[in-house]
């Protein structure tokens, strides 16, 4: 084997994961693999964070772009064509050494590869499938993989993608084709969404195939795919991109859909906001996305005509409580899981515990306290075995204040918790 | 009396002796009160309140699993607080471990899950080094877990990093991987541990660049990568570094000069190539003899885009005038269309140029000029609307495709997946028929943007056709 330049590699190296940092993306969950006998790697369920930046982001995979020339000029992106960045490119060979590398030291679950758009979408999108293929064949690698999709790549191609790797994405970028229009006039939502449609349907073959045991059948995207919204580039409402979430995960059996704030990028577009990311706004759409995945509430019951954005102070589901107070209070030892799930304090974990030790417990206040449920919020809307005097207080008028969190308990700690797991 | 003899160290005990203690007397009916099994102590005390003897306990698989991590953790205690749960597993309630408010199941879920996270956080933190033990290609680690969990947590490795011998050193054990098994030696502190690799390096590297400055959150860094375990972790080294340096690079981002024509709100057109003149939005103004705007017939149906004036035109203050501005009309005269039937403008509305002797020579506006001049173009394009738009040349290409187009390729095809019009061709901008390699070349290029002016004429919808633009 030629002697690698690790000088030259760290060069670029350091241009082509700065140039992928803004993907939201990191996660290496969902997927199994066992190792190969020849080679390393496996995939276990739940991915590992390996490190974390002191963004606070956890660093799962070897995130890089192949190449961060692009021909296109999303104006969001800081490797569109009108941007003055410094340019590099690795070969397909060089990424399978870098990702061999690392993976081999425990610093990865695996490799995250995407890049900009050279010659046409789908020469490019060859160029990381060879990647991807390179791994598995060459190098028996199990290891975790995420192929992105370069925009407007043909089906053919997405679907050998998604033969190599674990997940699968395209990116919808915008929650509307008018912010597109604005800000990526090339890019289109019905080109990501058709994308979407093929990974989707063909995850979907797969599995009643893989069901009917009849013959070998090839995995595909095994994770599943997921996509990325970008928040507060333009003035859409966190309605509409709740909507535009709650329309694709019906749609395409996305996993997730990762909400990225919008955060300065050197050498910005001067159509963009210069200012810091509200990674409060962040926080409440991963908040509201988490309700309408795993608590049953439907996007539109999260904002209002009125207020068409997600409160800042105050997380979605406690805003939605306090406008249906007729709701409450809900009575922990009798209630269903669905009337468990909506009350504000309450999570998934909490509810499934309280479900358990019912047959054996009548619950009280002090039980709640001690499977760790914050009453502050939780006792003005449960009626317990004992008295709870704080439910009567359900239709005073300040009881926002009550629940208000306290200035500093919106700490940029909770964001970020919140952002990785939705609990709330 | 119980006359089990039996000399255990609490500390050193293994999950499974625990194990099978915990079952005899379970089956000897001892109670949690009289069994001891803290250290150095003797291990049972006269027992003269025995419950039923069990000849049979029983042992669930989700106490085992618990079990298994509590026996990690470092308190003595571990040992009763697990005898005192089996035991009242098996005379009080099969589902006690479902109580999660008793206040035993309380205390053995939260070790448990202490232990559970330092075994997830060994899996993340290991950081092997590359190096060779007789002569064959080993991977070393030295990493300190908070509990004794280092046996529970080796299997990983294996499952993981199978194909290669590797060995993970901690304070009180060593693990080690030959291919074939896993093995158990004693440990060693963190300073005999001396191997290096120069790979940290582009480790670092690339943890430095992925790190967003925009969105600092240093709490939540240390919350999920707890400082204890830093020593081990090479990239550990720069976290301060990238800490300090964010405000200045925040700074320079912020700082970054951005301009953007400011276009008053009129489908006057007369006003808005007024409020041209005196534009100075981004610095070509301040080079620049005047400001170039378009022209032609307001009503047109195609309008032809190029990149931006060139000498001539900013002196005349006129588009498309001298050689260039011949070629065009030369190209136009071809497809048979005059120049006042057509609107024609420019990308970029001022004259960019750097000397050259005395020439001053054309220069192309850079990314952000282009966005800075933009609003001009699309006032423009609102208040004519086009059915059709030419543009000439890669930068009215970028400015109207949203990406670089190569125009060999995408000449003759039209795009009609566009906000600004129906339809959008693009061709050679007539400065590149002037530059043409040879005379041939030359020729050839002017027939293909007189066949593609034509082309643009001929995808003219009919009279007022105009309900399928989206
Ligand atoms: S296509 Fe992708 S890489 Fe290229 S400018 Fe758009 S977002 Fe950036
Ligand atoms: S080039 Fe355009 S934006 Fe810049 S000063 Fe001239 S008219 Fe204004």
């Amino acid at each position: 084997m030629m002697k690698t330049n690790w000088d030259s590699i760290k060069s670029r190296l350091a241009i082509l994961a700065d140039a992928a940092k803004y993907d939201a993306s990191c996660s290496s969950s969902g997927s199994e693999r066992k190792r190969d006998k020849n080679g390393m790697g496996n995939v276990e369920g739940m991915g590992i964070c390996h490190s974390y930046a002191p963004d606070g982001r956890c660093i799962s995979l070897l995130k890089i772009l192949m190449t961060n020339f692009c021909i296109y000029d999303c104006k969001y992106c800081v490797n569109r064509v009108t941007s003055e960045v410094k340019r590099a490119r690795f070969t397909p060979e060089e990424i399978v050494n870098l990702t061999l590398e690392f993976y081999r030291r425990n610093y990865i679950e695996g490799l995250f590869l995407s890049s900009g758009i050279i010659g046409s979408s789908d020469s490019t999108m060859e160029m990381l499938i060879r990647v991807a293929k390179s791994l598995r064949q060459d190098h028996k690698f199990n290891g975790y993989i995420h192929l992105k999709v370069v925009a407007g790549s043909s089906k053919e191609l997405i679907l050998e993608a998604g033969l190599w790797a674990d997940r699968v994405s395209a990116n919808v970028e915008m929650p509307v084709q008018e912010d597109l229009n604005l800000l990526a006039p090339a890019k289109t939502i019905s080109a990501a969404t058709k994308s979407m449609n093929q990974i989707s349907e063909k995850v979907q073959e797969t599995k009643e195939e893989l069901g009917k045991k009849t013959r070998f059948v090839p995995r595909f995207a095994p994770a599943g795919q997921t996509t990325q919204m970008i928040v507060g580039a333009t003035k859409s409402t966190d309605a509409l991109i709740l909507n535009a979430s709650e329309k694709m995960y019906q749609r395409y059996s996305l996993k997730r859909v990762y909400y990225s704030a919008y955060s300065p990028i050197p050498d910005a577009d001067v159509l963009l906001p210069n200012e810091q990311p509200s990674l409060v706004r962040e926080n409440r759409l991963y908040q509201a996305d988490w309700l309408v995945r795993f608590y049953d509430f439907k996007a539109a019951e999260l904002t209002t005509a009125e207020e068409s954005n997600l409160p800042l102070d105050i997380d979605p589901k406690t805003s939605w409580a306090l406008r249906n107070r007729s709701f409450f209070p809900v009575d922990v030892n009798t209630a269903s899981r669905e009337e468990l799930l909506r009350v504000p304090g309450l999570g998934v974990r909490n509810v499934d515990r309280i479900i358990q030790m019912r047959p054996y417990r009548k619950i009280s206040l002090l039980d709640l306290t001690k499977i760790r449920v914050s009453l502050a919020k939780t006792k003005y809307f449960v009626t317990t075995s004992d008295h709870n005097p704080d439910a009567f207080l359900i239709d005073v008028q300040n009881l926002k204040d009550r629940l208000r969190p306290p200035e500093t308990q919106l700490s940029l700690f909770d964001v970020a918790a919140t952002a990785r797991t939705g609990e709330i | 009396m119980n006359s089990i003899g039996y000399d255990l160290n609490g500390h050193d005990m293994k999950f499974d002796q625990w194990r099978s203690q915990a079952r005899l007397l379970l089956q000897q009916g001892v109670a949690p009160a009289h069994a001891q099994w803290s250290q150095a102590a003797s291990l049972f005390s006269e027992v003269d309140s025995i419950s039923k003897p069990l000849s049979n306990p029983v042992v669930t698989s989700d106490f085992i699993e618990l079990a298994q991590l509590v026996s990690c953790v470092r308190d003595p205690d571990r040992w009763s607080l697990l005898y005192r749960l089996i035991y009242r597993m098996n005379h009080e309630n099969r589902n006690l471990l479902k109580v999660s408010v008793d206040e035993d199941v309380r205390k053995a879920d939260v070790w448990a899950k202490s232990v559970s996270r330092d075994i997830h956080k060994m899996h993340a933190f290991v950081r092997f080094k590359k190096t060779e033990v007789n002569g064959r290609e080993t991977y070393v680690a030295w990493h300190k877990p908070e509990h004794q969990c280092l046996e529970l947590a080796a299997s990983f490795f294996v499952r993981r990093f199978g194909d290669k011998p590797w060995s993970i050193f901690t304070p009180n054990l060593s693990a080690h991987w030959n291919l074939k098994e896993l093995s158990f030696s004693k440990g060693i502190p963190q300073n005999k541990f001396e191997h290096s690799d120069s790979f940290d390096e582009v480790w670092t590297t690339y943890y430095k660049s992925i790190f967003n400055p925009a969105r600092l959150k240093i709490k939540m860094m240390k919350t999920e990568m707890p400082v204890k375990y830093w020593s081990s972790m090479p990239e550990s080294a720069v976290i301060q570094e990238l800490i300090r340096e964010t405000p200045k690079i925040l700074q320079n981002m912020a700082e970054t000069p951005r301009f953007l024509a400011k276009v008053p709100e009129t489908s006057d057109w007369r006003v808005l190539r007024d409020s041209a003149k005196s534009c100075k939005a981004c610095p070509l103004a301040g080079h620049a003899t005047q400001t170039v705007f378009g022209e032609g017939d307001l009503n047109a149906e195609l309008m032809i885009v190029g990149e931006q004036p060139a000498d001539e035109d900013d002196k005349s203050g006129r588009t498309f005038v001298g050689p260039v501005g011949k070629v065009l009309s030369e190209a136009l005269e071809n497809a048979g269309i005059g120049r006042d039937s057509i609107y024609i403008t420019n990308a970029v509305k001022h004259f960019k140029w750097e000397p050259q002797g005395k020439e001053r020579l054309n220069k192309k506006a850079n990314g952000r000029e282009m966005q800075a001049c933009k609003p001009w173009l699309e006032a423009e394009i609102a208040r004519v609307k086009p059915k059709v738009i030419l543009a000439l040349g890669a930068t009215a290409g970028t400015a109207l495709y949203g990406r670089l187009v190569n125009i060999q390729k995408e000449r003759g095809k039209i795009h009609t997946e566009s906000p600004f019009a129906p339809a959008i061709l693009i061709s050679w901008h007539p400065a590149a028929v002037l530059r043409s390699a040879s005379i041939e070349e030359k020729s050839q290029r002017l027939a293909e943007l007189s066949e593609d002016i034509k082309l643009a004429l001929n995808k003219v919808p009919g009279p007022k056709n105009f309900s399928n633009h989206t």
